[in-house]
């Protein structure tokens, strides 16, 4: 398990994207998943750095483990009220653009490029968590394949 | 975000530079739908300085597309990276949005359209 923890700002995105990426890289994630890793972590912490503390300050801390059977995971955590964003209802994607509701559509990112996603209220802190399958499709390929 | 307005006798290029987020209004506001309002009826948004994008980001394109759409005007966008590519698939926005691999294809695009 590898853990990062830097002020809620979005000066730490990159640093937060490189870590991840790393760890995605060391537990034989391939790039197609990667990118999808990449996608659902910017949405959960460009949602988090804006909102999680309101107007006051706190810190991010992403949190990276397998799971088996062949998960790779990200957790992002913060400090602030309890906020569950996976109960935003699904935007309807069949309407012209114009006609969606206003908001849902990064959440619905995180839902549909992940494998599961849950979120827990563990005292203090917002847990979520996104897990991807790592399947002989999306694995990283050595050279000799 | 930077965006960079290249005028030509046939469209407008418009080349944007940095992430898309929720922070690039001002710029779609002050520099971009602009020229939408004063006439411009062909947009060709190079993506190439920009290879991520966010919901919030997707919404300002929404507007950006709706706004010239509803002017009779229409929008291509060219040189999409990987990233930005999956998420207008994952969120259905092919449907909608007018997207191309080059800057000669978009230009096609644009003038047959």
């Amino acid at each position: 398990m590898e853990r990062l923890k830097l002020p809620a700002t979005l000066p730490s995105l990159a640093a937060f994207r490189d870590f991840v990426s790393q760890a995605a890289f060391a537990a034989g994630v391939g790039p197609q998943l990667l990118l999808k890793i990449e996608i659902v972590l910017e949405e959960l912490l460009v949602n988090h750095v804006m909102h999680a503390y309101g107007s006051g300050e706190g810190d991010s801390e992403v949190v990276c483990f397998r799971k088996e059977p062949a998960m790779f995971c990200v957790q992002v955590i913060d400090h602030g009220p309890p906020f569950d964003p996976l109960q935003r209802p699904t935007p309807d994607l069949e309407l012209a653009p114009e006609s969606r509701p206003v908001g849902g559509l990064g959440i619905y990112l995180v839902k549909s490029m992940s494998s599961e996603v849950t979120y827990e209220r563990d005292a203090d802190r917002n847990v979520l968590t996104a897990c991807f399958a790592v399947t002989p499709e999306t694995e990283l390929k050595s050279q000799a394949d | 975000m930077k965006v960079e307005i290249v005028p030509s006798q046939q469209y407008v290029l418009v080349k944007v530079h940095g992430l898309l987020d929720e922070a690039c209004k001002a710029e779609f506001d002050e520099q971009i739908h602009p020229l939408i309002d004063t006439g411009t009826k062909k947009l060709l948004v190079d993506l190439s300085g920009s290879d991520r994008v966010t919901s919030a980001g997707i919404g300002h394109l929404v507007t950006l597309v709706s706004r010239a759409n509803a002017k009779g005007g229409s929008v291509v966008f060219v040189n999409p990276s990987a990233f930005i590519k999956l998420v207008f698939h994952t969120t259905k926005l092919t449907k909608f949005f007018d997207v191309e691999e080059t800057m000669e294809a978009g230009i096609q695009r644009l003038l047959e359209g």
